[in-house]
């Protein structure tokens, strides 16, 4: 424990600037490290989504009961056919992954546009006009935040019946409050500004107020939140599709294929480990790009 | 203070009435109560009958306030499926929720402060950055599938500990792992911010030059006065824990009124589903009204605005 | 002559709550001030931090609404004219020129956002106009596409004149238009005020916290006192002979003025 003090004396301006230094120009590298290496890995699976068509070796929905939970190349017996064996139908893993990417990546982007457009429009909008506006919002943010996320999607999927439409809307109806918070506050900042004040003494309307000069000084915020919420969307879907109340067999939902692998993982856990780093390194990705752009555009924020 | 506290009460009064009426609608929209009642092949007649008999033809404004009062006395109706009521019911099977959301975050307490402090003690360190790595990385994982690989890990391959229920405290272990991971990131990061906050205070340097133990610094001074917002965060994180038992309860096929939700959504027995929505937002209601006191009287600018 | 903007017993409180229980206190934060612009001069406007300057400055802006009173220009009632038309006769100038050009928008956007949102002119003439501004307000024309970040301080209130201008408005509202600035750079402000006024035939309100500029800048000063104009008086009159006792204070409150601010003598 001698090193607290150690570590204490240590202290002189000089060297905490310096250990400052170094820290700030640590968090730039390694900010601009995760949004390369976030960046690269979200691109592939992009990539893999978008032209699933043509890298997918065999068709996601065959089955062929015959060939029944093969297994991945790395076991014994396993058919060079299918690289990453196949599920209890008999249809090709790999296939079913790289379909499975672009329902991941539609509902974490829909979701995220829908809870981001109903967010910003809240959070601007208490933020301008402030007063009973705002009381009226920030009572709405607080009933939201007291709503548990997963409970209450699940009672609403079970009433609109599952489906990627459903999960895509329930989800960006529940998931806008960081939007709404942060935008808030953002605004509240922006509308104090004297250039709000120039606008409107020059007749400027409040709608063109708010869209020229304030939504361009808060959208940066935007783009931060926007990352996370496509993450924490792409792991309800996968927890709701894992409960048999989101996307629906027999389409290829990562969370779903888990859900499908849970009776066969006495004997082959590679049917849940599969989807499971899957879903783990897309989720990983969208995150470290979204931390890596926060630190880039304020690297003080940390924390 | 008595101000703050005097408006958050309103406040929370008015936000868990406004919980409750959307409790009672979203489940009462999702489907048709009497039909569920009479069996799915009565006919036209009987559902009428079962209509007059439970009060459904009566305008939802009254069927809420009856329901709302009857629930504030603790009588949340009949399950479709459970010969229990459903207050019978919710009171059964509360305990396994709460054991299991406590024991969990009793483990992210236990892992994420004395990460935290160490990474404070030694910012950029390896240590530091490890487990903030690590604290990202992990909260990339889906909860359920992480269950799911702890149980194959340590229930199929070691046999260190039971696969699924909860008859034991043994059985609490995985669950309570899983559950409790996924709230350490945040306690980690906000103990460290806490400390590193502390550490620089000028009444630690004080202490430090007062000769005082460097250990008794840390405890008594600096990890009291960080620890005090973890307090007020852990209270939110219950909370997410009593809503993540869904996931988890699920997995591990634990007989918890997370267990109980999902069953009764799939079946859409709605007296149960309305009563666990209600009781699982009044605690994160409660819950967060903790926090805020906890916070408030933290930081004295909140009171204010 | 005629004022051409005046207000009379003009007042404005804010209701500031103090507590859930305890019922809503008013701030009166304007007290009944009557004041006159008269055409072409420039009214000072001094009194300490607090006592209700940048207030009166709004409401003559409309950009708050006096809970009672009246402003009127050129013997019209204010009310009448919309912000739009009111937009074209009174602009501001702010103390802050880093708060008050919009980060995002080129100098060319912040200089003639008043022609497009009044739609004046094409995109064309717009262009002239900004360019014609900017001349006119000392600033080199390849500052157009610039961002407010690249521009220093002064440069940056120049674009703020420039914009207050570029509807040619009668009367400008400066509140504090300089002491954001450094030092050499205020008198320099300063002076292209004076000469736009002179040139243009403008009216200015000018709030100001150094006495220096005032006594040297206005016709006529108006001392603000806890929400009230205590004492309203041509310059030379007020400085030589205040009457009222807070005035006297302000004065004697004031070290000798910096001369250095005055090297052209306006
Ligand atoms: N929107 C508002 N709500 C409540 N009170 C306000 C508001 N705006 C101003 N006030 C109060 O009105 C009083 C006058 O403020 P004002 O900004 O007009 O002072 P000032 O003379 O311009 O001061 P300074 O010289 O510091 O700029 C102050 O007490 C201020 O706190
Ligand atoms: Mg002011």
């Amino acid at each position: 424990m001698s090193n607290i003090s150690a570590d204490h004396q240590k202290l002189d301006p000089d060297e905490a600037l310096r250990s400052n230094m170094t820290r700030h120009l640590f968090r730039r590298i390694s900010a601009h490290n995760s949004i390369l290496i976030g960046g690269t890995v979200l691109g592939a699976i992009v990539f893999m989504a978008l032209f699933a068509s043509l890298l997918a070796p065999h068709d996601p929905f065959s089955q062929d009961l015959s060939k029944r939970l093969l297994p991945p190349f790395w076991m014994e017996e396993h058919n060079p056919k299918h690289i990453l064996g196949t599920d209890n139908l008999g249809r090709d893993y790999l296939s079913r992954l790289i379909y499975g990417a672009q329902i991941s990546l539609m509902i974490g982007v829909c979701t995220a546009i829908i809870s981001g457009i109903i967010g910003s429009a809240l959070g601007i909008t208490a933020g301008y006009f402030g007063g009973r506006v705002d009381a009226v919002i920030t009572f709405i943010i607080t009933t939201r935040l007291s709503m548990p996320i997963v409970l209450v999607a699940l009672a609403v999927v079970a009433l609109v019946g599952g489906s990627l439409h459903a999960v895509i809307l329930v989800l960006g109806f529940l998931l806008w409050d960081r939007y709404a918070v942060v935008m808030r506050s953002a605004t509240q900042q922006a509308r104090n500004m004297d250039y709000v004040s120039a606008a409107r003494a020059i007749g400027c309307p409040t709608w063109r107020i708010v869209l020229s000069e304030i939504f361009p000084n808060v959208v940066n915020n935007l783009i931060v939140i926007a990352t996370f919420e496509v993450a924490h969307a792409i792991l309800l879907e996968a927890s709701l599709s894992f409960l048999g109340l989101g996307v629906q067999p027999p389409d290829p939902s990562w969370g779903l294929m888990i859900a499908e692998g849970k009776e066969f993982l006495l004997f082959d856990p590679w049917i849940i480990t599969i989807p499971g780093i899957a879903l783990s390194i897309l989720v990983l990705a969208v995150n470290m790009l979204g931390d890596g752009i926060r630190d880039v555009s304020a690297p003080e924020n940390r924390n | 203070m008595l101000n703050f506290t005097v408006r958050r009460i309103f406040l929370v009064i008015l936000v868990a009435f406004t919980v409750s009426v959307i409790a009672f609608f979203l489940v009462r929209m999702s489907g048709d109560l009497a039909t569920a009642l009479a069996g799915e092949d009565a006919n036209a007649q009987e559902i009428a009958d079962i209509k007059k008999i439970y009060g459904l033809d009566r305008p939802l404004i009254i069927q809420y306030a009856d329901w709302l009062i009857d629930a504030l006395r603790g009588d949340f109706g009949a399950s479709l499926y459970f010969p229990e009521t459903v207050g019978e019911l919710v009171a059964m099977r509360l305990p396994t929720t709460l054991q299991l959301a406590f024991s969990g975050l009793i483990i992210s307490l236990l892992i994420g402060i004395p990460f935290g402090v160490i990474s404070a003690l030694k910012p950029d360190s390896w240590i530091d950055r490890i487990s903030m790595s690590i604290a990202v990385a992990g909260q990339a994982i889906p909860t359920f599938w992480m269950g799911l690989m702890l149980m194959v890990l340590f229930g199929l391959i070691l046999r260190l500990t039971p696969i699924s229920g909860d008859e034991s405290w043994q059985h609490f272990i995985l669950p309570a792992f899983t559950l409790g991971y996924y709230s350490t990131p945040p306690i980690m990061r906000l103990t460290r911010s806490g400390m590193l906050e502390v550490l620089a205070g000028d009444y630690i340097r004080t202490a430090y030059a007062k000769g005082l133990k460097p250990l008794r610094v840390l405890f008594k001074h600096a990890l009291r006065n960080a620890v005090i917002p973890v307090v007020a965060l852990a209270s939110v994180q219950f909370g997410h824990m009593l809503s993540g038992a869904i996931v988890i309860e699920s997995v591990f096929a634990m007989q918890g009124i997370g267990y109980l939700a999902w069953e009764s959504i799939l079946r859409n027995d709605i007296a149960v589903i309305q009563a666990i929505l209600l009781i699982v937002c009044l605690f994160y209601v409660g819950l967060t009204f903790i926090s805020d006191l906890v916070n408030a009287w933290l930081d004295p600018r909140i009171r204010v605005s | 002559m005629t004022p051409i903007l005046e207000t009379r017993d003009l007042e404005c409180s804010f209701q500031i709550s103090t507590g859930m229980f305890s019922p809503k206190k008013a701030l009166v934060a304007v007290n009944g001030v009557s004041v006159q612009l008269l055409k072409g001069q420039v009214l000072g406007l001094v009194g300490e931090s607090g006592c209700g300057k940048s207030t009166l400055a709004k409401m003559l802006l409309g950009l708050q609404r006096p809970t009672k009173g009246n402003i009127l220009f050129d013997g019209q009632p204010l009310e009448k004219l919309s912000q739009f038309e009111r937009a074209a006769r009174v602009q501001p100038i702010f103390q802050d020129p880093y708060s008050s050009l919009n980060p995002r928008k080129t100098i060319f956007e912040i200089i003639t956002l008043p022609l497009s949102v009044h739609k004046i002119g094409t995109s064309r003439d717009r262009v002239l106009k900004a360019k014609e501004m900017m001349d006119l307000c000392g600033l080199a024309s390849r500052y157009l596409n610039s961002y407010p970040s690249q521009l220093s301080g002064g440069q940056r209130q120049r674009v703020a004149i420039a914009r207050a201008l570029v509807m040619k408005p009668e009367v400008v509202i400066c509140d504090e238009p300089t002491s954001a600035l450094d030092v050499s750079v205020q008198s320099q402000i300063l002076n292209l005020l004076m000469e736009l006024k002179n040139e243009l035939g403008l009216t200015y309100l000018l709030i100001s916290h150094n006495l220096a500029v005032v006594e040297h800048l206005a016709d006529r000063v108006a001392v603000m006192y806890f929400g009230e104009i205590v004492e309203n008086e041509d310059t030379e009159q007020l400085f030589n002979k205040p009457r009222h006792e807070y005035t006297q204070k302000l004065l004697n409150s004031v070290l000798a003025p910096d001369p250095s601010l005055f090297s052209r003598g306006v």
